[in-house]
């Protein structure tokens, strides 16, 4: 089905083979000689000044080696955003939410690590505790940060197009809202960090998604030349968002490395995972839109209020994000968008799976289901009507350069025979439908610079053979380095299995990291560029050598082919012969060998290296907060789901899901559909089962994977996904992103076909069978 | 993960065992019968328990839940006691079902589906297959929770328990077992050695119904085990409800069950039975789920696992 021969496959994965045995090393599992166990004090009490840190029984203890507190950090502040650098390593005058970090401990063994922290002595008092988003505001509430008045960390303020005048053009206008909870990205590997301190060289080994801003972090939080620190990622178990921003656990690690001199791991608990969250924040939404009678879309009113717990992390982007990704898939051009991130005492959210956008999506999507039901028409019908195509520019001057909605809407249409099962269903059985639109790869970096977003070293095997990619980017399970072989080995013409991946490490190369569906566009883009300079450089070699013109020259699996004849190589593979006398497979006829090219160019040229880079074009509008939302491309996703609804109890069967994405070109067809997958499963967690719950005192009490739900494998329907390929011409081969995009529509999507089932609308996420029952109640719709 | 450190026992006979269990009363000396609850129990909590907590917190609440108020010093596995494991039927019809027999034996036993249905539809619905193939039913009865998925249908099937100490072997009922949540009647140097289910009539049926926000590694909602016996007019001569999560202990519903015999079954007596049911439990409202859902979900479950266990007995 196409031209290339490695790309558009489905190749085993590179790190497949490791993975499925075991022999892939996790952050945890790795070990060094005298390695010292750390472990962290996180604060009982969700807001309270610290009166007083007494560790002097701590230090005593035998095989404790040291102990710190923000007497050790020189009160450093630090962040995400550099314009709200609001977190310290320890909390130094208060703590902000239950799980904040107070000290660390390194000992020679875990256990005793952990009797240290028993001897610590802290001395609070008690502050009241901001817990509700919306009391957060009043002027009454306590203030958690000095800086954010009202406790508001970023309000925006937007307003494209005149939602004045499109207000009376329009025939119908609703206005319906949703609530989320904060949610955890459940990711299977808990955080970990493994620190070591050399000749004033810092290197942490982390499971991060993101190596390049943890470096830049350590390097200006501990004081160190930046060239002087060196983050790895080994492999890593998933990270979904919540590993994109440094912690103070990776800070205090370090901290701990530079003061023993010794190599210092700390690994979280399950339940410090949700103690640090990072994760989605808690959503508020209302929107208002108006339609014509003929379903035109004429404005969109949106006010977002978002519960970000007790520091920004990610925060300003997520309440942009919330607004500005709802300019597309349709056309709308008029929006207003009044947006509002607060802190409460409660773990902090960053950035999760389809950032700041999904609940947003989810209500927007569930309100145009409801406008089509008032102008009693099909709501895959409305979408289609005002979906975008590629060209256009969406209000807030988001540019599609390629775009598939429309492909995609009517390609689940007719997959999951949406008219036949719309008109024709029992009570308790529903289908819904959705759209979703995401970036691929955020525009700009989250600190000002002007920065390449990636770049990519390729380099020839001296000994003539295969290529190894040096890159920065972070393999957190996507498969990134499977890509970035993938593209390699097309461009060279060689097998997969002669380019070894280097990745996720500071030193190689520079990479912003796995997060905003960036890699496979921009490091792809990258790893392109590098691998046609060595292609370039061994042909200009082969092309000397032979008297053939480089023009007519190319690598077809594995030889170089003369388009116009043959090549003249009698003496290339005499030499190639000679250096090699004792070695089996030597060919010694047919045509050049890349191999044999290779060792050729080298002997020439000496080493042989190809960089690759990728800068974003200049993007967005000049409105504040233009930058957040701009991509080099846009993805979009269409899905419809099947439910069963149990009218007596309230639970929800899942029973199919049919999703459609638009990824402008799958590298890898099975990664694609995997991602698709992953999206889907995850949002109908999200939507059915997952909330991180509080006490009133703002501890979290479904700390674990026991309480806190994610579906299982006996809750998952048969997904079917549906690729679709419009051909991106900003991305590598034509393709853009699939790893976060595939979220938006699966909430959506069940609660409209939750609607279907039963007649009852849910504002409030997670839809529990209790919720259910609960409206089915209100609505007298239970049987007495 | 943090767990404090104790001592593995692993005795070789049952009276080895409850000896041991006796010698270290004082010290806190648990059993080990599978290890899935106990393990995840005795978990420290990550922030340590003695930094003052704020004024308004209830140490109740905290999670993971304080099953274990000291965490033992010793835990006797009974892994290598033999005998202690597998499932018999006795001339008379009893179904005898060692305590350490797994929950994945219980699932896959013929007899066990046939003749205690509610009990394998109980196991099923218990955590995973890694949980089952590790778990107990003498653990999950002996652990007491008011939702567990194995106690929950004993209860139901009027299960007999079969306790051995140094001294002396006692029978004691399942429901007289259980006085709280986690907490039974066994003595410090006692073992639940066997699990006895009394033969049902001809013309017998059960099952077990569990109400979760997901199909799997889950903690009961709400869940209901129900008995039915039919007489040779078709008429219910006996019948057992047994109601998990809505009170500190599995509760049996007797009223609804009374209110069954000698009536004839039909949709409109089993959702009466279900509303007096409903009356007979005050469960709370905690994070899974609110007393009133419970109450209501009650009255629902009570009615279709009757309908189940009719089926069956016909």
């Amino acid at each position: 089905m196409s031209d290339y021969r490695i790309l558009n496959t489905r190749a085993p994965r590179v790190d497949a083979f490791d993975k499925v045995t075991g022999k892939a090393k996790y952050t945890d599992d790795l070990s060094m000689p005298e390695m010292l166990f750390g472990a962290i004090l996180h604060s009982p009490q969700a807001h309270a000044r610290i009166v007083k840190v007494d560790t002097t029984e701590a230090k005593k203890l035998p095989g404790v080696k040291a102990v710190i507190t923000s007497e050790d950090t020189e009160g450093i502040a630090f962040g995400v955003s550099p314009a709200r650098y609001d977190e310290q390593i320890f909390a130094s005058e208060r703590v902000r939410y239950v799980g904040d970090e107070i000290a660390a401990v390194a000992a020679v063994t875990p256990e005793i690590a952990r009797q240290a922290l028993d001897l610590i002595k802290v001395e609070f008092e008690e502050l009241p505790s901001v817990l509700d988003a919306h009391l957060a505001m009043d002027d009454e509430a306590e203030q958690l940060h000095e800086r954010y008045k009202n406790n508001i960390v970023q309000q925006v303020h937007w307003d494209f197009g005149d939602v004045e005048a499109a207000q009376k053009e329009a025939d119908v206008i609703r206005t319906d809202e949703l609530t989320s909870k904060m949610q955890d990205a459940a990711f299977l590997e808990p955080q970990s960090a493994l620190a070591t301190y050399d000749q004033g060289y810092l290197t942490m080994y982390s499971s991060t998604q993101a190596p390049h801003y943890i470096q830049r972090t350590l390097a200006m939080a501990l004081s160190l030349p930046l060239h002087k620190v060196r983050v790895v990622k080994p492999a890593v178990g998933g990270g979904f968002g919540p590993k994109a921003a440094c912690s103070s656990m990776e800070l205090a690690t370090c901290l701990l490395a530079m003061k023993t001199g010794k190599p210092v791991k700390i690994t979280f608990d399950r339940e410090q995972v949700f103690l640090h969250s990072r994760a989605r924040h808690q959503f508020f939404h209302k929107m208002t839109t108006g339609v014509r009678k003929d379903g035109t879309i004429c404005f969109l009113e949106h006010e977002a209020l978002l519960d970000g717990g007790a520091y920004c992390s990610f925060g300003i982007a997520t309440v942009y994000y919330a607004g500005s990704l709802l300019g597309g898939p349709y056309r709308l051009e008029n929006m207003k968008y009044d947006g509002y991130r607060v802190v409460t005492n409660k773990p902090a959210c960053g950035a999760q799976r389809g950032h700041g956008a999904v609940i947003a999506r989810a209500c927007f999507e569930i309100q145009l289901d409801r406008i089509a039901e008032e102008l009693n028409m099909d709501p895959v019908e409305l979408r289609l009507k005002n979906v975008r195509e590629a060209g256009e520019t969406t209000c807030n001057e988001l540019y599609l350069s390629s775009f598939g909605m429309k492909e995609a809407l009517e390609a689940v249409r007719d997959s999951a025979a949406w008219k036949n099962k719309r008109d024709d269903q029992p009570d308790g059985k529903g289908i819904g439908a959705a759209c979703g639109f995401f970036v691929s790869g955020a525009g700009y970096p989250i600190y000002y610079s002007k920065t390449p977003h990636c770049t990519v070293v390729t380099k020839l095997n001296e000994v003539g053979g295969g290529v190894i990619v040096e890159s920065g980017a972070a393999d957190i399970g996507q498969g990134s380095d499977t890509m970035l072989a993938m593209i390699t080995a097309e461009v060279l013409g060689i097998p997969l299995s002669d380019v070894r991946v280097m990745s996720g490490d500071s030193d190689l190369a520079v990479d912003l990291g796995a997060y905003s569906s960036r890699t496979t566009l921009m490091t792809g883009t990258a790893a392109k560029e590098a691998a046609e300079s060595v292609k370039a450089q061994i042909l200009e070699v082969i092309a000397d050598k032979t008297g053939a013109s480089i023009d007519d020259l190319d690598v077809i699996d594995g030889e170089v082919i003369n388009s116009k004849g043959d090549l003249n190589i009698e003496e290339l593979r005499h030499d190639f012969r000679m250096e090699h006398r004792g070695f089996r497979g030597i060919v010694k006829s047919g045509n050049l060998t890349f191999n044999e090219a290779a060792r050729v160019a080298f002997i020439d040229k000496g080493s042989i290296v190809g960089t690759g880079k990728y800068s974003p074009p200049k993007l967005g509008g000049s409105f504040k907060g233009a930058a957040v939302g701009t991509s080099p491309a846009f993805g979009c996703s269409a899905q419809i789901a099947e439910v069963d609804v149990n009218l007596d109890t309230g639970e929800v069967t899942v029973e199919k899901i049919t999703g459609a994405h638009d990824c402008g070109f799958a590298i890898n067809r099975t990664q694609v559909e995997g991602q698709m997958q992953g999206s889907m499963m995850m949002g109908m967690g999200e939507a059915l089962m997952e909330e991180i719950k509080y006490d009133e005192c703002g501890r979290v009490i479904n700390a674990n994977l026991a309480e806190y739900k994610i579906p299982t494998s006996l809750d998952m329907p048969p997904l079917e996904s549906i690729i679709i390929e419009s051909h991106e011409p900003n991305g590598p081969f034509g393709a853009k992103e699939v790893g976060e995009g595939g979220i938006m529509p699966t909430i959506p999507a069940i609660l409209n076909a939750i609607y279907d089932a039963t007649g009852v609308r849910i504002n409030e996420l997670p839809v529990t069978p209790e919720r259910i029952r609960t409206a089915l109640r209100k609505a007298g719709k239970v049987n007495k | 993960m943090s767990i404090p450190p104790f001592e593995v026992l692993q005795p070789e006979s049952l009276q080895e065992a409850c000896e041991l269990l006796g010698k270290h009363s004082s010290e806190g000396a648990a059993v080990l019968a599978g290890g899935t609850d106990i393990l995840v129990d005795i978990r420290r909590p990550i922030i340590p328990e003695h930094l003052p907590r704020c004024s308004g917190c209830d140490p109740k609440t905290l999670m993971p839940r304080k099953a274990v108020e000291k965490p033992p010093a010793y835990m006797v596995a009974l892994s290598r006691i033999p005998d202690l494991s597998g499932i018999s039927e006795a001339k008379n019809g009893d179904i005898s079902i060692g305590s350490m027999t797994t929950i994945t034996q219980i699932c896959e036993s013929q007899l066990v589906r046939e003749k205690l249905t509610a009990l394998a539809e109980g196991g099923d619905n218990l955590g995973s297959p890694l949980v089952r193939n590790r778990g107990t039913l003498g653990g999950n009865i002996c652990n007491a929770r008011p939702a567990a998925d194995a106690l929950v249908p004993s209860v139901a099937l009027g299960a007999q328990l079969e306790l051995q100490s140094v001294n002396e072997t006692r029978i004691v009922s399942v429901s007289d077992f259980v006085t709280g949540p986690g907490r039974t009647i066994r003595k410090a140097d006692e073992v639940l050695s066997k699990v006895i289910f009394p033969a049902l009539p001809e013309m017998s049926g059960s099952s077990c119904i569990k109400l979760a926000n997901r199909k799997a590694l889950e903690i009961s909602v709400v869940n209901v085990a129900a008995v039915l016996t039919l007489d040779k007019a078709g008429k219910i001569s006996q019948a057992k409800v047994a109601l998990g999560s809505v009170a500190p202990t599995p509760v049996l519903a007797e009223k609804a069950a009374a209110s069954l015999i000698g009536e004839k079954p039909s949709d409109d007596l089993f959702k009466e039975a279900g509303k007096t049911a409903a009356g007979e439990c005050k469960p709370i409202t905690d994070h899974r789920g609110s007393a009133l859902y419970r109450v209501d979900m009650v009255g629902i479950l009570v009615k279709n696992a009757l309908q189940k266990a009719l089926e069956r007995a016909r």
